[in-house]
């Protein structure tokens, strides 16, 4: 059976057998989405600003390209 | 709960240094290379901007073939790993390539700068190619089909495992690719994510006729040595919003040698038989085909070095708005008829 990547609940008994899956897969279409919109945690928008803190703090930098027309 | 606060996730993003961009004005697009009709795409990196890892990538079926949150959690695991060797001055430093900015390309500065336009990543890459194209330095196989699919060579992979094989065919099967080998280098080249298997992919000379493939196989590295099927390069090109590649309207499987010989065609030529034919076709008067014609001469052309159906040497040879007469075999009797191609026209 397929883990829950977030460790929420296990689906009840009864559920089809593909239930976990494709609970997985919404999770893998909701989770990209959720790493942008969650403000628990802080993403600078400006890459030398990103590039200090990096270098001030020995973080590496995880940097994400997104398109908002 | 989704919040990566409690997550697996979540603590791994928190050492992080972690920035979006949204805007491509000011960014070095020769440091962060990737095929920009991703609408995501991630790097991992450092301080003194050395890149570790890509993550993204995508094929025709969707954006998201490849994204998976347990490979985006390995693969933070993976970089973290990365930033620790680099450190301790385990890792070699990688030579940054020679900047380029958005604002050195004429046409976008032109056409997104001085007219306060969003200077969008997909617009980066078109025009990048218009301008290639009107300085003759545009190489259709390279540039037009970016982002090969791996699974042209057979490779199918377990995704949440990152590079994990979960099916080898045809010329994987062939080099001695086994389901459970995790590649580990492309060409030599370490890869970690499958944003950088395509990446490292992508740069394959297209006349190349093989590649190396190093998988760990049980903790032993195994190098494959891998011959490339023809036309290896080739994606299905419909997601991507791309001016220079011609659109037909049409879609075409080739014949057999058979099937041509029966037909008194060219054995060696690329006439091929429409199987799909778009409904904005007439609409357009791009074309009157149908499906189940055979098209055997583009222009009085039957035969090309490269490809293998009429619609692939439109979209090689042919400037995009072009018209061109095809020799069409329909239900037995042979005609010619005119095809117009057409640009893309995408927010410009």
């Amino acid at each position: 059976m397929l883990s829950h990547p977030w460790g929420g609940p296990q689906p009840a008994r009864g559920f089809s057998p593909r239930f976990p899956a494709l609970l997985a897969c919404l999770a893998c279409s909701l989770a990209l989405p959720s790493l942008a919109q969650d403000e628990r945690l802080y993403w600078h928008n400006n890459y030398s600003e990103a590039l200090r803190e990096a270098r001030q703090t020995q973080r590496p930098v995880f940097l994400e390209f997104r398109c908002e027309p | 709960m989704l919040s990566p606060q409690d997550t697996r996730r979540g603590q791994l993003l928190r050492q992080y240094v972690r920035a979006r961009i949204t805007r491509m004005d000011q960014v070095d697009l020769a440091l962060f290379d990737y095929d920009r009709n991703n609408t995501l795409y991630f790097f991992l990196l450092n301080a003194d901007e050395q890149i570790y890892m890509r993550y993204g990538g995508r094929d025709a079926v969707s954006p998201d073939s490849y994204l998976n949150l347990a490979s985006l959690e390995l693969a933070l695991e993976q970089g973290l790993e990365l930033h620790r060797r680099y450190q301790q001055g385990a890792l070699p430093k990688a030579e940054r390539p020679k900047p380029l900015f958005p604002r050195e390309i004429p046409l976008l500065v032109e056409r997104t700068f001085k007219r306060n336009n969003c200077v969008e990543c997909h617009l980066i890459s078109d025009f990048q190619n218009i301008q290639r194209e009107q300085d003759g330095a545009f190489d259709r196989v390279t540039h037009l089909y970016r982002s090969p699919d791996i699974k042209m060579l057979g490779i199918h992979l377990e995704v949440p495992k990152g590079l994990v094989v979960a099916e080898a065919r045809d010329a994987a099967q062939a080099a001695g690719m086994k389901p459970g080998d995790r590649i580990t280098a492309f060409n030599a080249t370490p890869v970690w994510t499958f944003g950088d298997l395509q990446y490292h992919y992508d740069k394959v000379d297209r006349r190349a006729r093989q590649v190396r493939i190093t998988v760990d196989r049980g903790g032993e590295p195994v190098e494959l040595p891998m011959a490339l099927p023809e036309r290896w390069w080739w994606t299905d090109l419909g997601f991507r919003q791309s001016t220079v590649d011609p659109r037909v309207y049409f879609a075409s499987r080739p014949l057999a040698e058979t099937e041509k010989r029966k037909l008194g065609l060219d054995t060696a030529g690329f006439a091929s038989e429409v199987s799909y034919v778009d409904s904005v076709a007439p609409l357009l008067k791009s074309h009157q085909l149908r499906t189940g014609d055979i098209v055997f001469a583009v222009d009085g052309a039957v035969r090309d070095e490269i490809a293998n159906t009429a619609e692939l040497f439109i979209k090689l040879r042919k400037t995009a708005g072009e018209t061109v007469t095809l020799d069409v075999i329909r239900a037995g009797k042979r005609m010619q008829m005119q095809l117009r191609t057409f640009r893309m026209s995408f927010r410009k």
